[in-house]
């Protein structure tokens, strides 16, 4: 979500010029850097790419975040600062939708655990094959375990979190590729 | 001082507690429903966790995924803004059991202002001047002829667990009493969950000042604003920053200041 302030003056772009940040883009283009730190004198300029993962599929705008932060600079100007926020978690991966897999999301939000108990073996991997209903990991909120059941018969294909990781309502968690009626 | 708070709430308050957040260098976590992904409260706070499904009961009323989105953010407390969560006394207790603090009143002094009966009696015992009316709730027909008649007419009849304006029904003369009375219980019923219903003398034309009262764990308090109020069945909490109106008696301002910081 990048803040492009055209030519407005140095107000917007906090004391930096926008040709000077166009040098630096091109140098994050040329050597595929997902990120650019640069402090100078009290300036601190970051650019950030919102890094997706896997680099399949489209988007029509890849152009990094930019954070602008002024030292201590009264909240007054508002337009100045761009906040960078943590982006919001795409719910499918790219690549996944083009092979049309049916996804298991949370329906909670909490902490994904591949097993029933730490050190014990995982519910499912890559290749398994699940039949609707079938528990494929737990979700633990609140400090209880929830086991999440697949809905559909199939083989797991992708498995889009790790253990320990915490996981938003709505977070994809599993692809499967559901057997093809005959 | 906090170190990272997570705002249950949305739109224009959740951005104002995120503002101030900002000044006093505290981390902000917002939380979204799946139709507020693009809203400006999520992409203005630092984090934001998907809680639910578009219906707000779903996602900003539903106490077990906001608690689950604090935890696994790991904040120190919740601001509730205003609306939502923030008067329900079952979320600050679960706040609490979880160890997380609740930005707002403790649970019982919020099931007290809730229920306006007890609220009426507390503020009573308090020393505070308050309108005439019933002792409590109002059980049975009987004895809403008797309050009725010794508070004297016209009077209110109001929902115990009301608020917002609504469940309230205006009684001019002992004809209409009873046939009110049976109304506003099962409003009050339908509307929120208990018929029980208490009286107040009506008062016509009046001048409504609003003292906003901020207090902390310390017992603390100062007087925020003087606010003149439109007393209107209708009236929603939106701006209160109105400075009374010229006209209005400085003493009746300072009286109601004194009162509302015992």
């Amino acid at each position: 979500m990048a803040k492009k302030s055209s030519s407005e003056p140095s107000q917007h772009t906090g004391g930096v010029d926008l040709p000077e940040l166009e040098k630096i883009l091109e140098f994050m283009q040329k050597h595929g850097l997902e990120e650019f730190e640069y402090e100078r004198s009290g300036l601190r300029i970051r650019l950030k790419k919102p890094s997706s993962g896997p680099p399949a599929g489209y988007r029509a705008f890849p152009a990094p975040e930019m954070v602008v932060a002024m030292p201590a600079a009264p909240p007054a100007p508002a337009p100045a600062v761009a906040p960078g926020p943590a982006p919001v978690r795409e719910s499918v991966p790219e690549s996944a939708r083009a092979e049309d897999l049916h996804i298991v999301k949370s329906p909670i939000v909490g902490t994904f655990y591949a097993s029933a108990s730490p050190g014990a073996e995982a519910f499912v991997g890559i290749g398994t094959k699940v039949e609707s209903g079938q528990p494929l990991c737990i979700i633990e909120a609140m400090k209880l375990m929830n086991e999440i059941e697949s809905d559909v018969a199939g083989e797991i294909v992708r498995i889009f979190v790790e253990n320990g990781q915490p996981v938003e309502y709505g977070e994809s968690l599993f692809g499967i590729r559901t057997y093809r009626k005959k | 001082m906090f170190r990272k708070i997570l705002i249950a709430n949305r739109g224009e308050i959740a951005l104002r507690i995120m503002s101030a957040c900002r000044e006093l260098d505290i981390k902000t976590v917002a939380v979204y429903s799946e139709a507020d992904r693009n809203s400006l409260h999520v992409r203005f706070a630092d984090e934001a966790i998907c809680i639910g499904p578009p219906r707000s009961s779903d996602s900003y009323l539903n106490i077990p995924q906001v608690i689950s989105a604090a935890e696994i953010a790991d904040v120190d407390a919740i601001h509730p803004g205003y609306g939502f969560l923030s008067e329900n006394a079952n979320f600050a207790e679960v706040c609490e059991a979880s160890h997380i603090t609740f930005i707002g009143p403790t649970p019982d002094a919020i099931r007290l202002m809730g229920e306006k009966d007890k609220a009426r009696e507390a503020m009573g015992e308090a020393g505070l001047p308050i309108i005439p009316g019933s002792p409590g709730v109002v059980p049975d027909e009987d004895s809403a002829k008797r309050i009725a008649e010794e508070i004297g007419y016209p009077i209110m009849i109001k929902a115990a667990e009301g608020g917002g304006g609504r469940g309230m029904r205006i009684v001019r003369n002992s004809r209409e009493l009873i046939a009110m009375f049976q109304t506003a219980r099962a409003e009050a019923q339908g509307a929120f969950g208990s018929p029980n219903v208490y009286m107040e003398k009506l008062i016509e034309n009046p001048r409504h000042i609003e003292v906003q009262v901020l207090g902390d764990s310390t017992a603390t308090s100062c007087i925020l604003a003087n606010a003149n109020a439109p007393s209107s069945a209708a009236t929603k909490r939106f701006s209160r920053n109105r400075p009374p109106l010229s006209s209005t008696p400085l003493r009746a301002t300072k009286s109601a200041s004194r009162s509302s910081t015992r």
